[in-house]
């Protein structure tokens, strides 16, 4: 089993290919991997509470943890409060982490 | 302390990717991580010494007023980081993808080199991240 952090800046609402980096997230925990998916810059905007957000409730499914940078929050006025309640806000610290814990970070 | 290489593309000005990588940048020193960078097509212009702030008269704005981000000075900054924690920030730019854009004159701790530097960083590294662009 191996650790993948994803860094998500593509956003499902106008990268066709979105979709299918959703899917290989999945398709990597599926097989028993560990995936962190971080969503930054526009991919923050599929994290709101109205937003037609099927991606990411597919990754749910495979117990990937969700996170969304604070500062791509910030920067389009989007409270933790109009997030989903699974997408938790936090800072790019966690990609340093993750790259220094040995995790294959993958930027989307 | 760990070692951390960044891969980057993207030009100055340009994509959001670009405060994101700086972000990254500053945060893996945050962590107390030595940093090496190889920064190719595009981004061999982030260090580029000739950027010059401009005023916006929309604005109304002199330069002063309008304090234009300036990457070069980002990476200036950052070194200077480094350096206040003992850290080491390594920055190389592709040779030939600075020829074709004639940005040659980068801000001094930012070399030439070649893809082999980044094969070099990666292999010195604790861990490597490529942010493409798409």
């Amino acid at each position: 089993m191996k650790n993948f952090f994803i860094v998500q800046s593509q956003d499902p609402f106008t990268d066709v290919r979105a979709a299918h980096q959703f899917e290989l997230a999945r398709t990597l925990a599926s097989r028993g991997n560990k995936v962190k998916v971080m969503l930054v810059q526009n991919a923050v905007l599929s994290a709101r509470l109205d937003a037609r957000a099927g991606p990411l409730f597919q990754l749910l499914d495979n117990r990937i943890s969700l996170y969304a940078d604070e500062f791509s929050l910030a920067l389009r006025e989007i409270t933790p409060s109009e997030l989903l309640t699974f997408v938790v806000p936090a800072g790019l610290d966690l990609v340093i982490n993750a790259m220094q814990d040995g995790d294959k970070v993958i930027w989307n | 302390m760990q070692t951390l290489t960044f891969a980057f593309m993207d030009p100055p000005f340009e994509n959001e990717r670009t405060v994101t990588f700086f972000r990254l940048l500053d945060a893996a020193l945050d962590q107390k991580c030595n940093v090496k960078v190889f920064a190719y097509e595009g981004a061999a212009a982030l260090s580029f010494a000739l950027q010059r702030g401009h005023g916006n008269s929309v604005h109304g704005r002199n330069e002063k007023e309008e304090s234009h981000p300036l990457t070069k000075d980002w990476i200036a900054a950052l070194m200077t980081k480094a350096k206040q924690n003992q850290l080491q920030f390594e920055w190389v730019n592709c040779g030939l993808c600075v020829d074709e854009r004639g940005v040659n004159e980068a801000i001094p701790g930012c070399g030439r080199g070649s893809p082999a530097d980044l094969w070099r960083y990666a292999m010195a590294s604790d861990n490597s991240l490529v942010i493409g662009t798409r």
